[in-house]
């Protein structure tokens, strides 16, 4: 089931609220077993089959995770975080692996073909950091019905936020979870009619002019450079606008039920250099990278040639993460590479006195940096990604006179009212992403949260202007059927 | 800050532009879109056509696939039977198409359906079909249920929802909707003309090659509901068969056994219903070249390939039914059929607006826009042609031939109302050959007539041959 599709909105969502908050009324363990099989239907909705797979890998890292909370044993530490490893490997890597050992050696074998469980990358990090801190004494001998939520919870199951257990355990723990709290529900609503307006208008307008340039350039085509930059560009708003539609819904949802979610983007393209950039984007796996991985393997408190060794592996495996295919690796390079620049500039204008770049510069060459990357991530394969790169070199002519036409900001047709053109379209999601604010600094949010902070709320016009794109999220999805997320896949 | 007032709020953004949407609906409900012109013209004329040739007769129905790609004139001229070109949109998704096709057809008739596969796919309804219903069919929209309904009405777009104010404000843009799709390019058989090879400009040409593969889906609704058309017709004695849609031949529809499964999916669908396949998907691909705008559209000389085999494909039905008595093969042919043969072998580029049919002067043109209009021949072999047109240019002046970026010839035509003879050699080398006609007032530049005859490469010669030469005066250079 799809958060934006009416099912979702006006069956289950309906449904599972008043079921909640009846049921929590009378018992908050009640309230949490309705919401975890909610979730769990949820999850079935897409393939039954695999709820036995979420519902074992949830019985035993509960079991190791009690266990170890009981007593830290490295080698049951061990063994569930390579058990966790070994289901992800086997369902989402085994055609990779053997795709690439057949690459590598010539061999033919078949691959295997294994149909990728929805979400499985998401519940299984969640569930090995779990281990991960009850090996470290840092969680709780919980509840199953709390742990089960935890980890199926229907906002955050499919494509995160990566929850940790001490943002939300405590929160399936108190009462008042389970009573109606309107400012909760208001600020839920903002939340959803933002993140579905990102979704259904600008997300899925962008695939449009995206997704043409992409797939001419897999059947062989070098695009001109206008048209690779504009495709890459859209592609770089797309991706932006569909997951960040997705978190906020999520966010949303999730508040709906009194529940609060750690918010996983913040601007991220108004960021000024690489290193800022991943304190905004997927805020919650570059903060479950850098906790149980970078950390790990030593940080930056070995110098810093190890530290970008650390930076690098990091990335790397962060892109391989997303997918099972070597152009996500590539993408996790090339943004390891940019890290590691980044850092090592910021270190030779230390010593040298060098001013900052303004603040223009610094947005303008950051997301340049990531609409290359996102090539790889988007192309089909090294070909695509080649001939494209190519394309934005140049080596396909410049096209940019052929590109202006499609930059009118309206289509005018004599016997049909205008309609927003293309470079419309782009313009509208590049003023949202660069210059509006978002929607967690209007609910009175900040990147850095302070001790002063007031809890978020949402006023009067801020409710009114959301109704109104919730309604023009609602017209969309009337036009087709509802597209997925991309981060789906992963 | 009132909670209740922000949820208040909310509520009310959510309300005010749903009014303002249903509200604007329901004004222009029923009312003509210029969108649906074309549509509602095209269903008119075939009715008209349907009722006035006797039955029983053989009826070619599809999207646009079959309204370009078949032929139902040159059918009827090979089977000897009458046929009638019944085949509209395909926007209009297959339950409406066949809701339509039952107006088009009698008791007696054998239909041939030619549905292009996303017909066979139960999606959401498409722009096409919501413009035509909400405009020209309210009563069938109406029927549709309450969830259906809500769901077209929020599915159009702004521009879609305002177009019938803007046509009552401008009635020039219902003219004005009308293309290369115009249904002035409908014939007496039904068939669609705007295909005429001759229109196939480098866009067009380069829109055609960077299409992909088509995706094939047969969902179960489609299946249920050609079952039901099926038993409609047999109740009313309607014999059918059909035929693969013509589309482009991809090298994947070999090679990929997913997609030889869907084919599949598509003929036992047809086995299901009871009808019956005169050919096999794989005899209905046809390279890219032959298409004119869209996977489906062939061109012209497409179409009267397609119309061919398709016509041998159906000679062993045509023998043994009883059919309706065709009418006398006409011998005026339809304008575009003239420009059509005039000007064959003759790809346009840029600098020529569309086709004039019915100029004063009563033969088909086509009018030269820009500075110079370019133009291409492609031959396999090194060959010797012969260029021959006839060209009026009312204010008189000289009109070079370019050929490659070289001038060739430059003819100094006379002051005239009357279209002067151009004539001259050219050689042509393998592959592409471009020619340019450049004039030195272009803007009244009108070509009535423009042939390459190249060795074997012609069909022999009848309507369309250049008029003898008037006011010549080629300056060979």
């Amino acid at each position: 089931m799809l958060f934006n599709s009416y099912a979702f909105i006006l069956g289950f969502l309906p449904a599972v609220l008043a079921g909640f908050l009846l049921l929590g009324r009378i018992d908050r363990r009640i309230g949490a077993a309705w919401l975890a099989l909610a979730s769990l239907f949820f999850y079935g909705w897409w393939d039954p089959r695999y709820v036995p797979l979420l519902l074992g890998s949830a019985v035993v890292n509960f079991l190791a995770g009690a266990s170890l909370a009981r007593q830290a044993s490295r080698r049951l530490l061990a063994l569930g975080i390579s058990a966790n490893l070994l289901l992800l490997g086997f369902f989402k890597y085994a055609d990779f692996f053997v795709g690439t050992v057949n690459l590598a050696t010539g061999t033919a074998w078949p691959l295997p073909g294994i149909v990728l469980p929805i979400g499985i990358s998401f519940y299984t990090f969640t569930q090995i950091a779990y281990l991960a801190d009850a090996y470290r004494g840092e969680a709780r001998d919980y509840d199953f019905v709390h742990y089960l939520l935890f980890v199926s919870y229907f906002p955050h199951l499919i494509a995160g936020p990566l929850l940790h257990h001490a943002q939300v355990m405590p929160q399936f723990d108190d009462p008042g979870t389970y009573r109606v709290r309107l400012p909760n529900v208001n600020l839920g609503l903002v939340l959803f009619g933002v993140g579905l307006f990102k979704k259904t208008v600008l997300a899925d307008q962008l695939a449009t002019i995206a997704s043409p340039m992409f797939d001419a350039a897999a059947h062989g085509g070098t695009p001109t450079a206008a048209a690779a930059w504009v495709g890459g560009i859209a592609y770089a708003l797309q991706i932006y606008f569909d997951f960040s539609g997705y978190s906020d819904m999520a966010l949303g949802l999730s508040r709906m039920f009194n529940v609060e979610l750690p918010v996983n983007f913040f601007s991220p393209y108004k960021a000024r250099d690489m290193v800022e950039f991943w304190r905004r984007w997927h805020m919650t796996l570059s903060a479950f990278l850098r906790d149980y991985l970078y950390i790990p393997l030593g940080g930056n408190r070995r110098g810093t040639g190890r530290r970008y060794a650390n930076l690098m592996v990091t990335m790397l495996l962060g892109g391989l993460w997303h997918g099972a295919s070597w152009t996500f690796v590539a993408w996790g390079g090339l943004h390891g590479l940019y890290l590691v620049a980044n850092h090592a500039w910021r270190a030779l204008r230390r010593r040298l006195g060098i001013p900052a770049l303004p603040a223009v510069a610094g947005i303008a060459v950051t997301f340049a940096c990531v609409v290359v990357a996102w090539v790889p991530f988007r192309a089909a394969d090294f070909a695509t990604t080649l001939r494209i790169l190519h394309g934005m070199a140049g080596a396909g002519g410049s096209g940019l006179a052929s590109s202006v036409p499609a930059l009118w900001p309206f289509v005018i047709r004599a016997d049909v009212a205008p309609e927003l053109s293309h470079g419309a379209w782009l313009a509208l999601a590049l003023a949202v992403a660069f210059v509006a604010p978002n929607i967690y600094q209007l609910t009175g949010r900040r990147l850095e949260p302070c001790a002063d902070d007031r809890p978020p709320r949402a006023a009067a016009w801020l409710a009114f202007a959301c109704g109104v794109l919730f309604f023009l999220g609602l017209k969309a999805l009337a036009a087709g059927e509802p597209s997925p997320f991309l981060y789906f896949q992963f | 800050m009132n909670p209740a007032r922000t949820l208040a709020a909310f509520a009310a953004g959510l309300a005010v532009p749903a009014a303002l949407w249903f509200g604007t609906f329901f004004a222009e409900a029923g009312e003509p879109s210029s969108i649906s012109h074309w549509n509602h013209t095209i269903f008119e004329k075939k009715k008209a056509i349907s009722d006035a040739t006797p039955g029983p007769r053989l009826v070619i129905a599809g999207g646009s696939g079959a309204l370009y790609g078949i032929r139902a004139r040159d059918l009827s001229h090979e089977l000897g039977v009458p046929v009638v070109n019944a085949a509209l949109h395909a926007g209009l998704g297959q339950e409406y198409y066949l809701h339509q096709l039952k107006k088009l057809v009698r008791p007696g008739d054998t239909i041939v359906l030619a549905l292009e596969y996303q017909m066979y796919m139960d999606a959401a309804d498409s722009s096409v079909l919501i413009d035509y219903l909400v405009a020209r069919d309210p009563a069938y929209f109406a029927q549709l249920g309450l969830r259906r309904e809500v769901r077209d009405i929020l599915a159009m777009t702004p521009g879609r929802l305002l177009n019938p104010f803007l046509v009552k404000r401008h009635p020039v843009a219902v003219a004005l909707a009308a293309s290369l799709n115009s249904e002035t390019y409908l014939d007496a058989h039904g068939d669609a003309l705007g295909n005429a090879a001759v229109f196939k400009t480098e866009a067009l040409r380069k829109s055609v090659e960077a299409i992909h593969p088509l995706r094939i889906r047969v969902d179960e609704p489609a299946v249920r509901r050609l079952q039901e058309f099926a038993d409609w017709a047999r109740a009313n004695r309607i014999r059918l068969l059909a035929t693969h849609p013509n589309t482009i031949d991809f090298p994947e529809y070999y090679a990929r056994p997913e997609i030889q499964a869907k084919l599949g999916q598509v003929t036992r669908a047809h086995e299901i219903a009871g009808i019956p396949f005169v050919d096999g998907w794989r005899d209905t691909l046809f390279e890219t070249g032959l298409f004119f705008d869209t996977v489906y559209h062939l061109d012209s000389v497409g179409a009267t390939l397609r119309t061919h085999e398709l016509a041998e494909r159906l000679t062993p039905y045509a023998r043994a039914g009883r059919w309706g008595a065709v009418s006398e093969p006409s011998l005026s042919m339809h304008p575009l059929e003239v420009v059509d043969r005039n000007f064959r072998l003759w790809e346009p580029l840029s600098g020529f607006s569309g086709v004039e049919l019915q100029p004063p002067q009563g033969v088909p043109v086509i009018r030269m826009v820009g500075a110079s209009g370019t133009m291409m021949v492609h031959v396999d072999r090194a060959s010797s042609a012969r260029l021959t047109g006839e060209v009026r240019m009312e204010r008189g002046g000289d009109l070079d031939l370019v050929k490659d970026g070289r001038p060739l010839v430059r003819w100094r035509l006379a002051q005239s109302r009357s279209y002067q003879r151009i004539d001259t050699a050219v050689q042509l080398a393998p592959g592409d050959n471009r020619f340019s006609l450049a004039g030195a007032r272009p803007d009244d530049t009108v070509i009535a007539c423009l042939r390459f005859d190249v060795e074997g490469l012609l069909p022999p010669a009848g309507f369309g041959t250049c008029e003898a030469p008037r006011g010549l005066n080629a300056v060979d250079r």
